[in-house]
């Protein structure tokens, strides 16, 4: 029944008996293995590696009389290894077991030379983010010192109209300088958590303050979009994170809800237990699709166009890196035209603080964080009726806080020392790390 | 005797970009009016005193964008002749319609030679 064509066939073939014996070979099997005579009469399991279950696996098809293909290594004539895929079956019952074996080797080494490849481009982007993002950072410091110094010139000069109208412009440019420098740190952030250098310069600090502190600078943005801030704040809130990070996601998210949200109330919240900090963030704008909710806070990703809104696309990917790495989670809830939630949930971590870092100098009463909404009701609004977990605690009246006036009268909040758990959970398992130590040379443009 | 020169409309979402190029355009005598989306500019096109000698137009801008502007601007047979010239990055320049492209980022004297060509300052 082996006809000549057979014989030729390119695919190596074996036929074997009940017991695995090898009663026929081609030619390419000749090529493939070795001399007849060496291999006829012999068990076909032999023929393969028993590396990798390689044996095992042959005599699992000999026994199931076909079934699926399986991939063993075995060595060449000439020696070397090589990964084949076994295919057996026979055409009727009562036949001989026929087997193919495909060497799929050279498949293997391509496969691999192009997740080499891919690794190489990758890490090629990163290096070069890296690279870039330095290189546009020296400039960028040069022009931000350039314009501070002219300032302080023109500032120190008499007031006159075209001193006043030269400050003017020099203060735009400074402006401009800020959101250069901005964007330049996302691109640097970014290659930061590729190449796993981004660390976390974690203290015990107080996340209302440093809301209260980006509500003023966000303040200015706000009012030009349209949006009245609603700020709700249960503090004071301490915690051991990393306070320059901090900053970055309560200053993303509220750029974000006054980007997409124009025009309509943005309401920022602050809760706390004993054990985690909830930020929720919500806007009132076009909302965002389903099954944009997670890809959103992927590299360079948006829900919307490039072509209506500007910027990178690496806020949110940001945020969400910097989140994880102190413990945390961050999730969207939204429906198209319903405006968005963001959510926040960070771990407080004062357990691990050392006893050497009391936290000190807390204000007793709620942290005086701004409220730049006159117009609302005290206490009054439900920030997310029934959605966020937990969020009846915003409209608790005691939380709400008027005005800006950071210097409140110093309680004291002596918290739990405890010394600090070794390779506590902050470093572990994600691809930020923790360190403790002076702030990075690298935030000097802040 | 006074002549009203007609103004340059600058369509262009971002800010501070927008000032600044306004303010150049101030000091260089003519006057501006400004629009922040596509929206807007065809809204001041419909309800102001006088047509704009010129139209600035960014592309990339939320709400309406250049190329759905310039669409409508195209269709209405009373605004279809105020010369576009497009505020535009490289991979814009050829597939938009306008009189010319100024390249982001602006330069002062393309912007100013531009605006030179198609009006007039006031005396």
């Amino acid at each position: 029944m082996i006809n000549a064509c057979y014989e030729d066939a390119p695919i190596a073939h074996l036929e074997v008996d009940d017991l695995g014996i090898i009663v026929h070979v081609n030619n390419a099997c000749l090529e493939l293995f070795q001399s007849q005579e060496k291999m006829v009469g012999r068990s076909v399991v032999g023929l393969f590696s028993e590396g990798e279950n390689g044996q095992a696996q042959v005599r699992r098809i000999l026994e199931q009389r076909g079934g699926e293909a399986v991939e063993v290594a075995f060595r060449r004539r000439d020696g070397v290894e090589r990964r084949a895929q076994v295919k057996a079956w026979r055409l009727r019952v009562g036949d001989r077991l026929q087997i193919v074996v495909f060497d799929v080797t050279k498949h293997h080494q391509q496969r691999e030379v192009q997740v080499t490849e891919a690794r190489e481009a990758i890490r090629a982007r990163d290096e070069f983010l890296s690279v870039a993002s330095h290189e546009l950072r020296t400039p960028l410091a040069a022009l931000v010192l350039q314009l501070a110094t002219l300032q302080k010139l023109f500032r120190s000069d008499e007031a006159s109209e075209s001193n006043t109208r030269v400050l003017g412009k020099i203060d735009k440019a400074v402006k401009s300088t800020r959101r250069l420098t901005t964007l330049v740190d996302g691109l640097l952030d970014v290659s930061r958590i590729a190449t796993g250098r981004l660390a976390l310069q974690t203290e015990v600090c107080d996340l209302a303050l440093v809301a209260e502190d980006i509500v003023g600078r966000t303040a200015d943005a706000a009012r030009r979009a349209g949006c009245e801030l609603e700020v709700h704040v249960d503090g004071p809130l301490p915690g051991v994170w990393d306070r320059l990070r901090l900053e970055q996601i309560l200053e993303n998210l509220l750029s974000n809800a006054i980007k997409y949200g124009a025009g309509k109330p943005v309401e920022l919240c602050i809760r706390k237990t004993p054990a985690m900090a909830t930020i929720t963030v919500r806007d009132h704008g076009m909302g965002i699709p389903a099954a944009d909710l997670e890809r959103i806070f992927g590299q360079f990703e948006r829900a919307v166009p490039t072509r209506n809104y500007g910027g990178l696309g690496l806020g949110l990917y940001i945020t969400r890196q910097i989140v994880e790495a102190h413990g945390g989670t961050i999730h969207a809830q939204s429906e198209p035209g319903a405006g968005a939630l963001f959510v926040v949930e960070l771990p407080r971590r004062l357990e691990f603080t050392d006893s050497a870092s009391r936290v000190g100098e807390f204000t007793d009463n709620a942290s005086r964080v701004g409220e730049l909404s006159p117009g609302s009701s005290p206490g009054g609004d439900e920030l997310s009726p029934g959605s966020s977990p937990g969020g009846d605690e915003c409209t608790d009246s005691a939380s709400r806080v008027a005005e800006l006036s950071p210097g409140s009268s110093p309680g004291r909040a002596e918290l739990p020392a405890r010394p600090v758990a070794p390779g506590g959970p902050l470093a572990e398992g994600n691809p930020l790390r923790t360190t403790g130590g002076p702030p990075s040379q690298d935030r000097e443009l802040q | 005797m006074t002549t009203t020169a007609c103004p340059v409309l600058l369509v262009e979402d971002d800010d501070d970009l927008r000032e600044v190029m306004a303010d150049v355009l101030v000091e260089l005598g003519y006057q501006v009016v400004q629009a922040t989306n596509g929206e807007e500019a065809l809204h001041q096109l419909r309800t102001g005193d006088c047509l704009p000698c010129l139209i600035l137009l960014d592309l990339r801008m939320p709400v309406m964008d250049g190329w759905q502007f310039r669409e409508e601007q195209q269709k209405d047979p009373a605004l279809a002749n105020i010369p576009v010239v497009a505020l535009s990055g490289h991979a814009e320049l050829r597939a938009f319609d306008a009189v010319a492209h100024l390249i982001k980022p602006v330069q002062f004297n393309p912007l100013a030679s531009a605006v030179e060509r198609f009006c007039a300052r006031p005396p």
